[in-house]
């Protein structure tokens, strides 16, 4: 299987279609797709993810804080896994693990046959780059460029050297299948929470991830935009065979999922 | 998406854009104007040395006049019958005239000028003898009491100098005085390539030539020539003997005299002043100007008695508001600019790391999605960069007008220099109830110590009026968008440097 750094190729391509996952609804809407073969289908049963006994403690000020305590925890390619659980209870830190934005102090992460926790900081922001799609509850667009401009950063690491119009075209394109065809020259203040939101979805599935990893993506909005975003969500999942882990306090996202984890105090135990 | 993002963040942040721009282009406009300045002070020190000194002179060799504790040198006028008048009513009138080396300066000789020739690495050199032609004029009342002090004398003249000093209380009462005092030039008339007379132009009449040796004509500068009324063919006294007028010469750079009132054939000087063979300067030039310091010391080891000056050592002896204007250019005008520019390059630094800390959640989420730490590094650095350079050509183009002004304005400036040691000592004036006046050289000579017989003065110092030119150089461009381009690199660096520090974990909680 090919590593994170060679850019282009998904650490674990393909949706499991005898898993308990949806079925994939059909073939790509966009050019950015890839249809699940049948031999990438035989893989699938290799996890995405395999964390073993993984710990992580902050330093603040002269107290040591345990965000986590001994997690192992496995998570097939093509799964859409929901993460609950009280303030502080570790649920941002799990999801740093899996999006690599961080190490663990014990254990090891392993992305597809990449260890998390041995990568050095090219190799991890490299498998950032082509690997993991991020989406956030502010959705963190850049104010000063357009929602195509924004999309447009999520080429980076291997993906940069793509040319300058098949970059414009997928981003376009990515824009286009979240339903925001007719706002590509607009800044993030000239569109709705749910529009900012699409076009965060929109940056992270561009460069054809293998994983999306959401943090309370619908914290801020409202019932109705929740509801659009979950099932614009739900659909790229089922397209794209995508592995999907969201973290939210709301039960109504969670319920969505087809595995519900809840983690407190640094611990995680299946719902 | 460099150059896009780049070009977002600069119009969409304007504020930040523009105060960075401000802050840049106002020290780049100062570092150019004082720059500017500074050249033009410069090329105004070579243009007043280069009046005294010709054109070429990379060293000069003088002799500074031994004190010997007499009163040796200083300048006197012995009347007796000779040059006095009675008038009749109880009144005399004096008259006289002396033609002697200024004070301060001493002599060469010939056997010199030889050695100097001689010192390897020297192109050229030329002995001059440069005097000072003073007459002393007035009237003066018999007193019948000759025995009163000053204290008691009643008069209303003024006295020059200090008011106390060796020469002490004379015993007139009343009357009125005049000194009036030109320097006189005494050059080869073989047409020397280096010399005084060779940054002159001639306005009138005709140069000198190997004929006028041992005549009595005289070559005047024009701005002495006018203000004595002088043309060619008229005469001129020197040392109580007529000279004839056969041209006139004008400074050929921005000076607006040259370095003598009068210049006459070498020898003539020589026999006027009774110093046969002998020279108060030798104009030296160097083969190569890499020359100039071996050549010096070589001079200093030949001539140990007379003081050897290169081109930087006669620009320390340029005094005047011209002093002062490089004073100011070379104190408080670079001060000031590195002061403004650090002003600058401090807002630039801060402004970008305040940028980059305000950007955290920007920076933690491009992180996030996969931008290197050398990819936002740059990007940062790239935004800095163009801010500073913005700043440049606005403050290049404030620079250019500012000089722009002072060209416009042309402050005239004046500066003397002085070719040999001051010397005080003489005691002040002492002469009560007498006026004591004394006109010199129209302006354009000191050296004649005003007031006749008061303190001591530079002896062979030659005020002039320089126009002060800024010159707008390549280097002086070149150098602003070299500081303007620092800066932004300093800050971008910098500010680079701490969005790559940020980790984006943190960087993600930190706005979570």
């Amino acid at each position: 299987m090919p590593g994170p750094t060679t850019g282009t190729t998904p650490v674990v391509a393909g949706p499991d279609s005898t898993a308990s996952t949806p079925e994939p609804t059909g073939a790509p809407v966009t050019s950015i797709d890839t249809a699940p073969s049948a031999a990438e289908a035989s893989r699938a049963s290799r996890p995405i993810y395999a964390l073993k006994n993984v710990s992580k403690t902050y330093k603040q000020k002269n107290r040591t804080v345990t965000a986590l305590t001994n997690v192992d925890l496995t998570i097939p390619q093509g799964q859409l896994v929901a993460i609950q659980g009280p303030t502080g209870g570790g649920k941002s830190t799990l999801l740093q693990m899996l999006g690599a934005l961080d190490r663990p102090s014990a254990g090891s992460v392993l992305l597809g046959d990449q260890d998390v926790a041995k990568l050095g900081d090219g190799a991890l922001t490299n498998l950032r780059a082509t690997e993991i799609g991020f989406v956030f509850q502010s959705f963190n667009l850049i104010p000063t460029l357009t929602a195509l401009e924004n999309v447009e950063t999520a080429f980076a690491g291997s993906l940069a050297n793509r040319s300058r119009s098949e970059i414009r075209d997928r981003a376009t394109a990515a824009l286009r299948e979240v339903g925001l065809g007719e706002r590509l020259d607009h800044l993030p203040a000239e569109l709705s929470g749910g529009q900012q939101q699409r076009v965060a979805i929109a940056r992270a599935l561009v460069k054809n991830p293998s994983v999306l990893l959401a943090d309370e993506p619908t914290g801020a909005l409202d019932e109705a935009t929740r509801d659009e975003i979950m099932g614009l969500i739900e659909k790229q999942w089922k397209e794209r065979g995508l592995t999907v882990v969201i973290v939210t306090h709301d039960s109504w996202v969670a319920k969505r999922a087809e595995r519900r984890l809840h983690i407190k105090q640094g611990q995680v135990r299946e719902v | 998406m460099f150059l896009t993002y780049l070009r977002r963040e600069l119009t969409n942040r304007k504020k930040q854009t523009v105060i960075i721009a401000i802050g840049m282009a106002l020290a780049i406009a100062l570092v150019v104007i004082v720059s500017s300045i500074a050249g033009g002070v410069k090329a105004a020190q070579a243009s007043v040395l280069q009046s005294v000194y010709g054109v070429g002179t990379d060293i000069t060799v003088t002799k500074t006049e031994t004190p010997t504790g007499s009163a040796t040198g200083r300048p006197s006028f012995d009347f007796g019958s000779q040059g006095s008048s009675g008038s009749g009513s109880g009144s005399t009138d004096l008259s006289q005239s002396r033609l002697a080396v200024s004070r301060g300066s001493s002599t060469l000789s010939a056997s010199d000028v030889q050695t100097v020739t001689s010192t390897s690495g020297v192109k050229a050199a030329t002995g001059v003898l440069t005097l000072e032609n003073s007459t002393f004029s007035g009237q003066v009342q018999q007193q019948s009491d000759s025995s009163s002090s000053s204290s008691d004398s009643s008069g209303t003249g003024t006295q020059q100098g200090p008011p106390s000093g060796g020469e002490g209380a004379g015993g007139f009462g009343g009357g009125s005085f005049s000194v009036d005092s030109f320097t006189v030039t005494g050059i080869p008339v073989s047409g020397d390539t280096v010399g005084p007379l060779t940054s002159t132009e001639l306005t009138k009449g005709r140069a000198f030539t190997s004929a006028d040796a041992g005549k009595d004509v005289v070559v005047l500068d024009a701005a002495y020539a006018k203000s004595e009324s002088k043309a060619v063919g008229d005469t001129v006294s020197i040392g109580g003997k007529d000279f004839s007028v056969i041209g006139i010469v004008s400074s050929t750079g921005s000076s607006s005299t040259t370095g003598s009132n009068t210049y006459i054939p070498l020898d003539t000087a020589q026999a006027l002043a009774d110093l046969d063979g002998k020279v108060t300067s030798i104009y030296v030039s160097a083969s190569s100007s890499s020359d100039v310091g071996t050549i010096k010391s070589a001079l200093q080891k030949q001539l140990t008695s007379a003081t050897v000056s290169t081109e930087a050592d006669l620009a320390s002896s340029v005094s005047g508001s011209l002093s002062t204007a490089s004073s100011l250019v070379s104190n408080l005008g670079t001060w000031l600019s590195i002061v403004v520019l650090a002003a600058a390059f401090l807002i630039a630094i801060l402004f970008t790391i305040s940028g980059v800390t305000r950007r955290t959640r920007e920076f933690g989420t491009l992180k996030a999605i996969g931008w290197s730490n050398g990819r936002i590094t740059r990007q940062v650095a790239g935004e800095s960069l163009v801010q500073g350079i913005i700043g440049g050509v606005i403050g290049a183009a404030a620079g250019l007008i500012g000089i722009l002004v002072v060209n416009v304005i042309s402050p005239t400036i004046s500066a003397s220099a002085s070719s040999a040691t001051n010397r005080g000592g003489m005691g002040g004036g002492g002469m009560p109830g007498g006026a004591a006046t004394a006109a010199a050289g129209s302006g354009t000579t000191g050296g004649a110590p005003a007031g006749g017989f008061g303190g001591g003065g530079a002896s062979t110092a030659s005020t002039t009026d320089v126009v002060l030119h800024a010159p707008v150089t390549v280097e002086v461009i070149l150098l602003a968008i070299g500081l303007a381009v620092l800066g932004g690199l300093i800050a971008g660096a910098l500010g680079g440097w701490r969005a790559s520090r940020l980790r984006p974990a943190e960087a993600l909680r930190s706005v979570a």
